[in-house]
């Protein structure tokens, strides 16, 4: 069996796809292009978004409303803070792909923790104590 | 522009045919193949303005293929659900009609289905391997160290060993 896996493997008929240079640095153009504009754009949503919540925010008539679209608009800024920070990711050939592996489960796994974290510090810390101060007065909860 | 524009069709030229095999490695349907390659040789073209000559060119280009071929699969979510239909597998642009070839496209299936189920590190070790790539080469592309590339590869050969056996086995049956 030894090696013969290996001859088996390569014998694998190629069905031809080539791409030449011209039509690669057209498609890498095309990317670059459509990476920053997607950043763009999501700078662009969260500027509207966080604008329309400050206009709006003496208009809005009940607090629940603005506790509410605090954290939507939190939510989405949460979402989307990778790609408003730092685009999108870039390939990096000089560190192996043992490294490159360990740095995107790395960054899922820090993105799944603030996930986690989110609801305990905003959801707790922000919103029930209001929530309470609003519905039973200056006495509600005291933490937060 | 030129020299990356030479580095970009010697490495194509080159290593073309194992981008091939390596893209129907991590992919099984032929069109999502396609994009997986296409991608590769789009990624391929952006990082060679970085190759300083560190490493190889085969290195640079096999990091290359395998990050943005994981990257596709960790996106894609796609792997366990579509990788292990063998019609699919034998559908595939690599197999073609014929009594004479029913064997080794029947083998190549199982080697491919094999492969699908392996976790992305695992398969960089399994599909270099499989290329002929020797132990030192893989440790330098993975970032593995040399003697846990040698330990993978001997328990990847024993599983293989095994499984063919156990198929002959079935086939004899």
């Amino acid at each position: 069996m030894s090696g013969n896996e290996q001859q088996l493997w390569k014998s694998q008929k190629e069905e031809p796809m080539r791409i030449t240079a011209e039509e690669a640095c057209v498609l890498a153009r095309k990317y670059g292009r459509e990476s920053t504009a997607a950043q763009w754009g999501a700078w662009a949503v969260t500027l509207v978004l966080v604008g329309g919540f400050i206009y709006d925010l003496g208009a809005l008539p009940n607090s629940w409303i603005v506790a509410g679209l605090a954290w939507a608009l939190a939510a989405y800024i949460f979402m989307v803070w990778d790609l408003l920070r730092r685009g999108t990711a870039r390939m990096t050939p000089e560190e192996p792909c043992v490294v490159f592996l360990r740095r995107e489960l790395e960054g899922k796994r820090r993105a799944l923790r603030r996930i986690r974290r989110l609801p305990r510090h905003c959801l707790l810390r922000l919103s029930w104590p209001r929530a309470s101060r609003w519905s039973c007065g200056d006495g509600g909860l005291a933490w937060g | 522009m030129d020299s990356i524009s030479g580095l970009y069709e010697q490495a194509t030229k080159t290593y073309g045919a194992a981008l091939q095999r390596l893209a129907r490695g991590y992919e099984a349907d032929p069109d999502r193949q396609r994009d997986l390659l296409q991608e590769i040789y789009m990624q391929l073209w952006r990082s060679l303005g970085l190759f300083d000559g560190r490493c190889s060119l085969q290195t640079w280009v096999y990091r290359v293929a395998h990050n943005v071929a994981a990257t596709y699969i960790g996106r894609s979510r796609r792997a366990s659900a579509r990788l292990v239909d063998l019609e699919a597998i034998e559908a595939g642009p690599g197999f073609v009609d014929g009594e004479a070839q029913a064997n080794r496209q029947y083998s190549v299936a199982r080697l491919l289905e094999r492969i699908y189920r392996l976790k992305p590190l695992d398969r960089q070790v399994m599909l270099l391997y499989l290329e002929g790539e020797p132990a030192a080469s893989i440790a330098e592309i993975t970032g593995l160290l040399a003697s846990n590339v040698a330990t993978k590869i001997h328990r990847i050969k024993a599983q293989l060993n095994r499984e063919y056996g156990e198929g002959a086995v079935h086939e004899r049956k």
